[in-house]
């Protein structure tokens, strides 16, 4: 849940770039930041410190551009911001592997048939489908479900078309569904 | 179907967010940029001259990575980092690069020892497993011992340390500039390190800073890696004053900037001479003469880049300018670029048909080489490899894509092959000059670079 937006004479104060005004900035929206950099990046990312850190600077570098009359609230910008950065640093992590060592297929293995789900473990699963997906992927889904954006904010926010979130969307949904699917047991288990 | 509540679900499966660290806004404040009052009126020119700046700057400044890694048995080698800084990388180091001229740029050192000569700019990391240095233009070096005790590592730690150290971990010693050093990857102890004086990391974290002694000096300052023919050196840039007070710091300073003269990276500027030629060191440099490639083929090294494989990067009006390619030409060369990427990707997404039997969808093209790598027999991937550098190096035969090669052979004949086919085809339009710079000059398209390592079958 984003929290509750910074007062608007402290906004207004840190876009004339008041220090004090930065750091209550910093104070309100670290959680959010963390968090959103963790749902990216996946929470034991160690890149999450620096991401969140980063993140921070470039919203105090750019909070004069910040239009407080705009559609956008601060914490969304805020979160638009970070996702960016995430992203930008899981690609520096890609670019710097070679293609033998790139992995961001969906697992095919995630589901185990002839085995019963239960909450518990459709839990693991959902959570381990949504640790299979693209940092990209969980952006765009952080961006609907955390922040409601629509298809087309999302889009601007990601630098993509929104033929990109819609199937980023699509293919997450679906590799989340398949997580969550139920299997068929064998037929002798089925009946006793 | 509303997909929120699923996504959502998923986030609350995952369990509950990181959450900022004791000290996190401190940090982030130390972090932040003093900032200047400017009357209003100044604020939107100020802004226009940023956009325009922005703009002119944007073609040349984009980001380069790249790794390298130098075996144990190999000699030290220099790799130029982007054209901002200079690494001399020394036996069984591995590192990953992604370099801004201006912007945040990054190193990760895994593993070794590796000496820097970064110029101003923004700022400069690098990240070994036990710490962080920081800086923004200056020379230093980096050494990380790793955590296992093997007899090199103790003899590495006995070097830079002395044999009674046997906790340290990781170095940094400052030779001109100023570093700041972090322990561990989180927010922990941090110090300034001026010229002259080392940050030592232990096992455990703790971190100290203290005057660089003699023993570093000698470890430091050895043979040139490269030998410096006599000329080369005199027409070398002089050093500076020993900032550091020592002769050693000096002496590696002139090897340094020999090293920059040599790879044609102006010693005052960190950037690229115009005109001078990217050499085998820059792991992102496809374009290199045929004993270059000789040379990588003997060490079983394929290189290769996909230009525009993420982004689909094409001309643009401002780098059209730059490369000169005539304004009548620009749809037909954008044209081509995007033929050229189409059936590359129809290329990839056919052979997974094949592999995998099922429909691809809009995979991009690196997970359609997953799943083609992941359906390639353990072995075949490094043999693959090592065959391709081969033929790279025209020390055996080039053989184009055929359909009696397995699905994952010929995906990556295709890929190895993308760069100089989308040549061919712009040389088309433009002509061979225009062509060659577009991809390999200093305004060209963004590209991912691609290096790995094979063997050959059987162990040849």
């Amino acid at each position: 849940m984003p929290p509750a937006e910074l007062d608007p004479a402290t906004l207004e104060r840190a876009r004339r770039g008041d220090r004090a005004a930065w750091r209550a900035l910093v104070e309100r929206y670290q959680r959010l930041v963390f968090a959103t950099a963790g749902r990216v990046l996946g929470p034991a990312s160690p890149e999450v410190p620096d991401v969140a850190q980063d993140a921070l600077l470039k919203a105090l570098g750019a909070i004069g551009s910040f239009d407080p009359a705009g559609s956008a609230r601060l914490s969304t910008w805020i979160a638009t911001l970070t996702v960016r950065t995430a992203i930008d640093a899981a690609r520096r992590r890609r670019e710097a592997v070679s293609l033998d060592a790139l992995d961001d297929a969906p697992d095919a293995t995630l589901r185990d048939p002839g085995e019963a789900l239960d909450d518990r473990r459709s839990r693991e699963r959902l959570a381990g489908a949504l640790q299979r997906l693209s940092p990209d992927q969980r952006a765009a889904m952080l961006l609907r479900v955390e922040h409601e954006l629509s298809y087309e904010a999302i889009a601007a926010a990601l630098g993509v078309e929104v033929g990109t979130v819609k199937s980023r969307l699509s293919r997450a949904t679906a590799a989340l569904e398949a997580a969550l699917r139920p299997t068929h047991r064998p037929q002798e288990n089925a009946h006793g | 179907m509303d997909d929120r509540p699923l996504f959502a679900a998923a986030f609350e499966a995952q369990g509950d967010a990181p959450d900022a660290p004791p000290g996190f806004v401190d940090r982030v404040m130390d972090a932040a940029p003093r900032p200047v009052a400017r009357p209003a009126w100044r604020r939107p020119l100020a802004l226009a001259i940023a956009a325009v700046a922005v703009a002119a700057l944007t073609a040349t400044l984009r980001p380069r990575s790249g790794e390298v890694t130098v075996g144990a048995r190999e000699a030290a080698r220099q790799v130029s980092l982007g054209g901002r800084a200079v690494a001399v990388v020394e036996p069984g180091t591995t590192l990953r690069y992604r370099v801004a001229l201006w912007g945040e740029s990054r190193v990760e050192l895994t593993r070794g020892d590796a000496f820097f000569r970064v110029d101003r700019g923004g700022g400069f990391e690098v990240r070994t497993p036990h710490g962080r240095a920081r800086v923004t233009g200056t020379c230093f070096r980096v050494v990380d011992l790793g955590d296992a005790t093997t007899t090199s590592e103790d003899e590495m730690r006995a070097k830079w340390f002395g044999a009674g150290a046997i906790s340290a971990v990781m170095a940094v010693v400052v030779y001109e500039g100023g570093v700041r050093v972090a322990s561990g990857q989180g927010t922990r102890a941090e110090v300034q390190v001026r010229p002259g004086e080392r940050a030592v990391v232990d096992r455990g974290g703790a971190l100290r800073r203290e005057a660089a002694g003699a023993r570093v000096e000698a470890a430091a300052v050895r043979a040139p890696t490269t030998a410096a023919p006599t000329t080369a050196t005199a027409t070398a840039p002089s050093a500076p004053a020993a900032t550091g007070g020592d002769a050693g710091a000096a002496a590696e300073v002139v090897r340094l900037r020999t090293i920059l003269a040599q790879n044609g990276i102006s010693p005052e500027t960190g950037r690229r001479v115009e005109g001078a030629r990217r050499g085998l060191d820059d792991p992102g440099n496809t374009d290199l003469t045929p004993d270059e490639w000789r040379q990588l083929a003997g060490m079983g090294e394929l290189r290769y880049r996909v230009p525009g494989a993420t982004r689909g990067d094409t001309l643009d009006d401002a780098r059209a300018r730059e490369l000169g390619v005539p304004e009548q030409d620009r749809a037909e060369v954008n044209e081509a670029f995007r033929a050229a990427q189409r059936e590359l990707q129809s290329s990839l997404a056919a052979l997974y048909r094949e592999a995998v039997g099922g429909d691809p969808g809009n995979l991009s093209l690196e997970a359609l080489m997953n799943e083609l790598r992941d359906k390639a027999p353990d072995g075949a991937r490094s043999a693959v490899t090592w065959q391709l550098a081969q033929e790279r190096g025209a020390l055996s035969p080039w053989r184009a894509p055929s359909p009696d090669q397995p699905e994952y052979e010929r995906a990556m004949r295709t890929l190895v092959g993308y760069e100089a086919e989308l040549e061919r085809r712009l040389a088309a339009v433009v002509g061979p000059r225009i062509a060659h710079d577009m991809l390999h000059g200093p305004h060209s398209v963004s590209a991912h670079a691609y290096g790995m390592r094979g063997s050959a079958p059987g162990g040849r």
